[in-house]
């Protein structure tokens, strides 16, 4: 069965700077796929270049069709939601608010969908007239991963979910990415920093230094080879 | 092989040798070529050329400051206003003085001072005020300070206007001998062009670029961002005061809304054609709308018929043509014509690397 | 002391009307311009020019004998279509560009508008006022201008109005949402260009209102007639506080109640230099609270 997403020989660039070179990578549906490196290794730009928002050339493509010519809005509503670093929720806006613009995109059963995620993150149910700039930075990440599931997304991309966030509640997102699959059959591509969790929760993963793809495999053939220190440069989680 | 540090001014004068042969290009036709107030057969008047490079005085020290720092201004406009009022009221003739300015001190009512005087002292009180106001409104930044510049365009806008004893409210001065020759616009206009660019290449002047491209991280090497942009509106209100005097002085009769809004655009519009960042694109830019202006000018007189309506005077036409020119800088050259460079930085590189291909 | 409210009462009164009535048109002016900056970081000089749209189509159809029923709506739609159009062809190239590109250009469309109006419609057009313009009430001892009631509770009314619309439409969250975080809000699917139109239009129609207050009180339109309203608007904006709609607001009424007070408290020789103390006031604010009274203390940058 052909992937969900398929990148070949992607190119993004910020102006003048080529943020990744050359990557090749693929996603199954109903996998969760690890993208690991360190910082500036290109994940995030790799999100970015295939959430539309950053210039970029070579073939991305989404159930067998090409979207790497289209605008961000275009792919969203092919069903590709991204949940940028940093969680970047709409501080000045209500919860209930974040969440409705999530839905913008499918507004058809967006009550319903809105009440399923309210039951997967029962602590937006109990704030949720609150504006976002009131919540923790564990619930705010909590708020971002559900507005990005407002459009019921097939593909989610996750940039660094766990940023910032105490151990406990690491741990917690991490058990939620686990049910999104299970529950709610959403194929996951997530960019980490934090690999031992990645590696125990995730399918497959890549692992990015300075823009291109290092290495590709299982958890299993990831944590016996030694070339993941080498990519982090010595810095392993 | 390095220059020694102390060298820098001068090479930075001599790269403003370019365009001051330019003006000097200018002013050969303003002397030799050019008909006296009117058009001869030739396409500008003398009166044309003193008025390009009283601009030439105005907009390169408008770049002193915004081209260095990043901040637009609008407020500039009140320095040259106070700076052609002053002069103007050092200058009218004691006989018609206390007609026109009742209140004036009498020290002033009984003297009356020839050009260089007059614009000297007006400069110098120009300075004065810049140094105030500097003080208060370079504390803010961005939106704010081009906010807090502007209100105080508006300020003096009101002072002009409502001053009656001296300025003579919404009438205006007049009275105003016309000395300035075309010598002295420009002479001055090259002395300003030379100090705008040893500004910006000395030390003050590229702390301030580098403030322009990220204030925070300048200031986190330790330059004084608020000092070095004081210094630079020092200078900068100073030389458009000794611009507005020479107009004052060229105009021979000034109100206060010579020195508003419209007057604030043209400046503005001259500097961002022809590029904020360097002297050569001010300059520039002053020449490419001056010569737009001289060749749109004579079909403002004329009538239009579009069929369905027909218009009588296509009056103020140059503007029309001053916003063709900027939406195309704009869309096309955000830089202004010049560019980063200064021409002869441009040159020399040519040159460098044609001596390289061979 | 009976006597002294009885005396100072009306007067009271009255000024506290002509604060409300000058603050709501430049609220209503102030709101326009924050509405395209929150989300795009346009400061709009042209906005000056809407304004002058409403008026000249005020004109034109009181001109031609349109009853007063058919021109309000018409003189509200004008200038949001001008807005809409200004849009598509001087901003949209230009999406994107540093806020001093933004700036420049805006005033590059300003002055397009101005020397056409001056072509086409070179002198001042008087407006034919509707007779209870003129009209007062009186409320016990008190005499209020007809006028600057309606204008007033027609401006609280808009603001009402616009509150739910951005707090309860899906456009006008998504407006909300673009203010804050624009690239964000394309994530999310919604239309980039939707929601820009959406402002620019929304801006118009308030440039609209305004310039029904604006005209009916000055009754005459010129070509030049935007700039200085624009100018007044554009401070209230900053000393509300950038990029915050209800800073525009807030601050459109602070510098309508400071004239007002202002040219009431200073005596008679100062008078002219009334509008100079109106912006030394507003430095002040700026120096003192460089984030705007409404809006909320910056970081390092």
């Amino acid at each position: 069965m052909a992937p969900l997403l398929e990148v070949r020989r992607l190119i993004a660039r910020y102006g003048p700077i080529t943020a990744v070179r050359e990557a090749d990578l693929a996603v199954n549906e109903g996998e969760i796929v690890a993208l690991l490196g360190a910082n500036g290794a290109g994940k995030t730009s790799t999100l970015g270049a295939i959430s539309g928002l950053v210039a970029r050339s070579g073939e991305i493509r989404l159930d067998g069709r090409e979207i790497s010519k289209l605008r961000p809005e275009q792919i969203v509503r092919r069903g590709v939601s991204l949940t940028p670093e940093g969680r970047r929720v709409f501080a000045g806006l209500t919860v209930a608010e974040n969440l409705a613009i999530g839905g913008a995109v499918r507004r058809a059963g967006a009550g319903e969908q809105r009440e399923r995620l309210l039951e997967l993150f029962p602590v937006l149910a109990q704030r949720l007239h609150a504006p976002a700039r009131t919540l923790s930075g564990g619930e705010q990440q909590q708020l971002a991963i559900a507005r990005s599931l407002m459009s019921r997304p097939r593909l989610l991309l996750l940039d660094e979910p766990t940023l910032g966030l105490a151990p406990k509640l690491v741990a917690l997102v991490f058990e939620l990415i686990g049910r999104l699959r299970a529950e709610e059959g959403v194929t996951v591509l997530l960019v980490e920093q934090n690999v031992h969790r990645a590696l125990d929760l995730c399918d497959r993963a890549y692992v990015m230094r300075t823009g291109r793809i290092e290495v590709e495999g299982t958890p299993d053939e990831l944590r016996r080879t030694t070339r993941i220190e080498d990519a982090y440069l010595g810095i392993v989680a | 092989m390095s220059r020694p540090w102390r060298y820098w001014a001068v090479e930075s004068a001599a790269g403003s040798a370019l365009v001051a042969a330019g003006l000097a290009l200018v002013f050969l036709y303003g002397v030799l070529w050019a008909g006296g107030t009117t058009r001869h057969t030739v396409l500008f008047s003398k009166d044309t050329i003193v008025y390009f490079f009283i601009d030439v005085v105005l907009v390169v020290g408008l770049q002193i400051f915004s081209g260095n720092s990043g901040i637009l201004s609008f407020g500039h406009t009140a320095f040259i206003g106070t700076a052609a009022y002053a002069a103007s009221l050092l200058s009218i003739d004691v006989a018609l003085k206390s007609y026109v300015s009742p209140g004036l001190p009498h020290y002033l009512e009984t003297h009356s001072v020839g050009l260089v005087p007059a614009t000297l002292l007006a400069v110098a009180l120009v300075g004065i005020l810049a140094l105030a106001t500097g003080l208060v409104v370079l504390r803010l930044d961005g939106a704010s300070a081009v906010i807090a510049i502007l209100a105080l365009l508006l300020i003096a806008n009101v002072v002009f206007g409502a001053w009656t004893s001296v300025t003579r409210g919404a009438g205006g001065l007049y009275g105003m001998p016309e000395s300035t020759t075309i010598g002295w616009a420009f002479g001055t206009a090259v002395l300003a062009v030379v100090v705008a660019r040893v500004f910006k290449d000395s030390r003050t002047g590229l702390q301030l670029q580098g403030s322009r491209e990220d204030a925070f991280s300048a200031a986190a090497v330790g330059v004084h961002v608020r000092a070095a942009r004081l210094r630079a509106w020092l200078l900068s209100a100073m030389v458009s005061g000794a611009g507005g005097a020479l107009f004052a002085l060229k105009l021979g009769a000034i109100t206060p809304s010579t020195f508003y809004l419209q007057e604030t655009f043209t400046i503005v519009v001259m500097l961002v054609i022809g590029g904020m960042t360097t002297v050569s694109g001010a300059v520039a830019g002053v020449a490419v709308v001056t010569f737009v202006r001289e060749v749109v000018k004579p079909y403002e007189s004329r009538s239009l018929d579009l069929g369905v309506m027909h218009v009588d005077r296509l009056t103020n036409l140059t503007n029309l043509a001053l916003v063709a020119l900027i939406l195309a800088v704009l869309f096309f050259r955000r830089e202004g014509l010049v560019g980063r460079s200064e021409l002869d930085e441009s040159l020399r590189r040519l040159v460098r690397r044609g001596s390289r291909n061979r | 002391m009976m006597a002294v409210i009885a005396v100072t009462g009306p007067y009271l009164v009255q000024q506290a009307i002509n604060a409300l009535s000058l603050g709501s048109t430049y609220a209503l002016l102030a709101l326009g311009l924050a509405m395209l900056f929150s989300i795009m970081g346009l400061i709009n000089f042209a906005h000056g020019e809407l304004l002058v749209i409403g008026g000249y189509v005020m004109w034109a159809l009181l001109e031609h004998g349109v009853p007063w029923p058919a021109v309000i709506p018409l003189t509200l739609l004008a200038p949001a279509l001008a807005a809409i159009a200004m849009e598509r062809i001087a901003f949209r190239p230009l999406r994107g560009a540093s806020l001093v590109t933004l700036l420049i250009a805006s005033f590059a469309v300003s002055l397009l508008l101005q020397t056409v109006f001056q072509i086409f419609a070179g002198t001042d057009k008087g407006i034919e006022l509707p007779s209870w313009v003129d009209d007062v009430v009186d409320v016990g001892p008190y005499t209020i201008s007809v006028l600057k009631i309606v204008m007033t509770g027609l401006t609280l009314l808009t603001l009402l109005l616009l509150t739910l619309f951005l707090k309860r439409t899906l456009l006008g969250i998504a407006m909300r949402a673009a203010a804050e975080d624009f690239e964000v809000t394309r994530l999310m699917g919604v239309r980039a260009n939707a929601v820009v139109i959406a402002a620019f239009a929304l801006s118009g129609l308030l440039a609209g209102l305004a310039s029904l207050f604006y005209f009916t009180q000055s009754g005459s339109v010129g070509p030049f007639d935007g700039t200085e309203p624009v100018v007044k608007a554009f401070i209230a904006v900053v000393i509300g506080g950038l990029g915050s709609l209800t800073g525009a607001v807030v601050g459109g009424f602070a510098l309508g109640i400071t004239e007002v007070v202002l040219d009431a408290a200073l005596p008679a020789g100062a008078q002219p230099f009334g509008t100079a103390f109106a912006l030394l006031v507003v430095i002040a604010i700026l120096l003192l609270r460089p984030q705007g009274l409404v809006g909320r203390p910056v970081g390092l940058t």
